[in-house]
């Protein structure tokens, strides 16, 4: 996942405000380490960012489904004074500055920032002093921190795609490879490159654990043989995070990739592709029609609550269609 | 496993007026359950369970639901359920949609359980149907089959095999074993209430491993058993209070009311209908050195009914107490399913007879035709006629065997004699019976082969003669050369193999085979066709003792001698010689 996940671009109508939004979230989420608030900030600015036509007043924002008394009124403030008094005060607060900038570092969350900032450490560059106090992940995370924080080309997603893909069917044609994220979802540019990749032998109640464990090894090797994967952030045995680097004159990208069971493939598609507001209201609508979804599985909920057994997905249609949620192209999924 | 028995229905959400929620529990697969109105939200059955068991194994056939989930609970517990098994799926959306695969039937064991629950006991559960998929058909379930691993539960009592109508109780359960013990019980009043105990105990043992190895056969679809022990509550709990592993002196009854009517008897039936007469002499053989073994107490066991039978009173005590145990019909069914044609007898005797019969249940043609079940013929030739005039007296339905009139006709029909001798090797005669009319008893003997009934009922007329203090004459020339008073005691069986499983190599020779199987089961053993199951002992041959041993250690690998020793020395013969 990106660090910095806007809902809009500055093209679109409700720019200005789905901006204000995102930074707020971005302030509850790494400052006051309010999930929920930044939670309601985002969809809000995903909706108005969705929304045809310009927003006029709070009261009309209002009418808007994730948009309450609150942010209408924010809204308003906003349309009024060109400006938002709370957002003003965490920009004069420079700890608040300092935690939002240092979590902008591959590795480093609310958490570590916020230690950080106490530690008197507020910009990147006391942050390279001081690279004994970070894991291997933040030091590459800070190594790379412009890299990171620039977008990606879709074209040079699609590079990267096929540089995989090769890479990967040469070595066993079984493989089956999808880059998710915003990339799938058709965006012109993206955070990061999100790769989720299967084969038949792996299955969720065959586990074999080795088995596994050398199976994303070895196509890490691989594409680090390939002169692809340039830094190993952390491997796992489903999880790899690290960077690749197209050629000396790309920069550095963010590269997750992960291993799902073959069973599992469709539900962690649809997880990985998102939005994450998006899969917010499926997984929402799947609870409303008895079911529970997340990236590995659909399961009925049972009378008691209890999730009851996964439900055999072959396609994501199949978990659109068991829950009766009208099927979405991935790039429809805002 | 064995099977727990379903109570009763306690609620459910809706019913369709045909397909009712207590179709569930009927063994017949095209009695479902369905919801009321299609698309209703979910289809909730609440099930009584017997008693309060660990429930290892669920069977669950489906019929249109998408998911079905089973949860638990204890009456004591204020209706709240805990997830037994999650919901499953048993349809996928496409197949709802088409309704494709409507009865795809599951089967769940104990590591798709939650936990603890699976190592809980319950008493109810409640089966929760979903259909979310299609909204237009009803849906529900068409059978649940829940299994323990509690062997002292009692296997439901089956009253359907396809469309026919098993008795839900057992016929009178006098026999062999049952009396020789009551005898005892008779002389010694203190020991009656133990016996009472051990008897019920040692039935209900009997059968909740034989229904375990039934169930083990793994059939998703019940499997009729013609089970008809009397399973009171009190039974219930006393048998509960009894170990598996204690062998327990017991009777035929046990053997009558589970095993005989498991499947290794089925075989056993088939066996003996087509394997002809050279069986009965083995058997007879065998039963005679059990006559002379046990001479000495055959003695004083003679005396014993000698005395009883003088004494009238005692008798009926002992009917009394006997009764205690047994199975009832009401007076008036008691003959249910008997046709007679009376021949021979002159009214106002034949009217008497007749009215008699008639009260009890049978149903009297004046024809012979191929209905009748029973012809009773005219004194000089036939006891047939006491026979309705002892049931009637004494209110009991008693084995027509035992008045039955082929006993010296071996050489004409002596392969139908075979399954009496595996159970009742010497044919004893009364004799005031004069002649036989062979043909009338060929006729009989056609129906009763497979009739469990009827193969309690012979077992019950040997005890029936053994109460009797009448001379014996047997059948066969061991018999005539055996004392007279020791005959009493070779038509009862040892119950040598008693808690023994036994199984039997199958490279033996279909002979040797067959003779083996019937040897372990008419001394009270229980043969299983699969040795990796329970087993104790496995009779084989010495080249495949290595491979079986390896199959199951549980088990002793022995030398089929060991079984001919057991039998002719009419005791346990201690295994060390015939161990591979």
């Amino acid at each position: 996942m990106s660090k910095r996940k806007t809902p809009s671009n500055e093209s679109n109508i409700n720019h200005e405000f789905c901006e204000f939004l995102t930074e707020l979230a971005d302030y509850e989420k790494n400052v006051t380490r309010d999930i929920y608030k930044h939670s309601a900030y985002r969809k809000a600015a995903s909706v108005l960012a969705s929304h045809p036509t310009r927003i006029k007043s709070g009261d009309e924002a209002q009418m808007l489904k994730g948009i309450g008394k609150k942010i209408a009124k924010k809204i308003d403030e906003f349309i009024q004074t060109g400006k938002l008094r709370k957002l003003e005060n965490i920009h004069s607060d420079s700890t608040n500055t300092a935690i939002n900038l240092l979590t902008r570092v591959s590795g480093i969350g609310p958490a570590k920032a916020h230690s950080l900032v106490n530690e008197g450490i507020m910009t990147i560059e006391d942050l390279r002093k001081h690279t004994d106090k970070l894991t291997h992940h933040q030091v590459i995370g800070l190594r790379y921190f412009e890299d990171f924080e620039k977008k990606i080309p879709r074209n040079e997603v699609e590079q990267i795609e096929k540089i995989i893909i090769k890479e990967l069917k040469d070595a066993d044609p079984d493989f089956k490879i999808t880059i998710c994220g915003s990339y799938r979802r058709g965006k012109t540019e993206s955070g990061d490159i999100d790769t989720l990749i299967t084969h038949p032998s792996l299955t969720s109640d065959k586990v074999d654990k080795k088995h596994k464990n050398n199976m994303l090894k070895n196509i890490v090797a691989t594409l680090e043989k390939c002169g692809l994967v340039t830094e190993t952030l952390s491997l796992g045995e489903t999880k790899f995070m690290g960077a690749c680097k197209l050629d000396s004159d790309h920069p550095t990208r963010r590269l997750d990739i992960r291993l799902t069971p073959q069973d599992q493939y469709y539900c962690s598609i649809l997880y990985f592709t998102g939005s994450d507001i998006f899969n917010k209201d499926m997984r929402a609508h799947a609870l409303e029609n008895g079911f529970t979804l997340n990236e590995y599985t659909l399961r009925p909920i049972g009378s008691t609550g209890v999730p009851g057994e996964p439900v055999e997905i072959h396609s994501e249609e199949d978990i659109f269609d068991s829950i009766d949620f009208p099927f979405k192209k991935p790039e429809e999924r805002g | 496993m064995p099977k727990i028995n379903i109570d009763h229905v306690i609620s459910f959400s809706s019913e369709d007026p045909i397909h009712i929620a207590s179709n569930i529990l009927s063994n017949d697969t095209s009695k479902k359950w369905k919801c009321r109105t299609p698309g209703e939200k979910t289809a909730v059955v609440f099930l009584q369970l017997e008693k309060a068991s660990v429930i290892t194994g669920v069977d669950i056939g489906n019929e249109h639901s998408a998911y079905i989930e089973v949860l638990v609970s204890r009456s004591g517990m204020n209706g709240d359920y805990n997830v037994l098994l999650v919901a499953s799926s048993f349809m996928t959306p496409l197949e709802a949609r088409q309704s494709q695969n409507v009865n795809k039937v599951r089967m769940f064991t104990k590591e798709h359980f939650s936990k603890p629950e699976c190592d809980e006991k319950w008493d109810r559960v409640k089966v929760v149907c979903t259909q979310p998929f299609n909204r237009h058909v009803q849906y529900g379930l068409s059978f649940i089959n829940i299994h323990t691993s509690d062997v002292k539960i009692l296997a439901p009592i089956q009253t359907h095999i396809g469309k026919f109508i098993l008795r839900p109780e057992s016929p009178d359960n006098l026999s062999a074993g049952s009396l020789f013990e009551k005898r005892k019980e008779i002389k010694d009043e203190k020991l009656s209430a133990l016996y009472d105990m051990i008897y019920i105990g040692a039935a209900a043992i009997r059968e909740a491993s034989s229904s375990a190895s039934l169930a083990k056969h793994g059939s998703p679809v019940c499997k009729p058993k013609l089970k008809t022990l009397n399973s009171t509550p009190s039974s219930r709990r006393e048998s509960s209070d009894n170990s598996e592993k204690t062998p327990r002196p017991r009777n035929r009854d046990d053997l009558l009311y589970s095993k005989d009517e498991e499947e290794p008897n089925e075989k056993i039936d088939k066996i003996i209908e087509k394997k002809k007469s050279p069986r009965s002499l083995d058997t007879s053989a065998g039963t005679s050195g059990d006559s002379k073994n046990k001479a000495g107490s055959a003695k004083e066991y003679q005396n014993d009914r000698k005395r009883k039978n003088k004494n009238e009173a005692g008798k009926k005590d002992q009917n009394k107490k006997m009764k205690k145990d047994v199975n009832t019909k009401p007076f008036e069914r008691l003959l249910e399913g008997v046709t007679l044609v009376i021949s021979g007898v002159q009214n106002p005797y034949r009217g008497n007879l007749r009215t008699s019969a008639l009260s009890m249940g049978a149903k009297y043609k004046p024809d012979w035709d191929d209905s009748c079940t029973h012809l009773i013929q005219r004194k000089r030739k036939n006891r047939e006629k006491e026979w309705i005039e002892d049931c009637w007296a004494q209110k009991k339905r008693f084995p027509w065997r035992r008045y039955a009139l082929d006993k010296r006709d071996i050489g004409k029909d002596e392969s139908e004699d075979e399954i009496c001798a595996k159970i009742e090797p010497t044919y004893p005669v009364y004799e005031n019976i004069e002649n036989s009319d062979s043909e009338m008893d060929y006729s009989e003997h056609k129906d009763y082969a497979s009739d469990t009934e009827e193969r309690i009922a012979r077992i019950q007329e040997r005890n029936k003669e053994n109460e009797k203090n009448s001379v014996y004459t047997a059948d066969t020339d061991e018999e005539d050369q055996a004392e007279k008073t020791s005959s009493a005691l070779s038509n009862k069986l040892m119950n040598l193999f008693i808690n023994k499983t036994f199984y039997i190599d199958q490279s033996f020779d279909e002979d040797v085979y067959n003779k083996l199987l019937k040897y372990i089961v008419a001394y009270d053993g229980k043969s299983v066709d699969d040795p990796t199951r329970d087993v104790d002992v496995i009779i084989t041959v010495k080249e495949n003792s290595q491979t079986l041993k390896e199959i199951n250690a549980n088990a002793v690998c022995l030398n089929s001698d060991w079984v001919w020793d057991c039998h002719n020395s009419q005791k346990l013969v201690p295994m060390d010689q015939y161990v591979y």
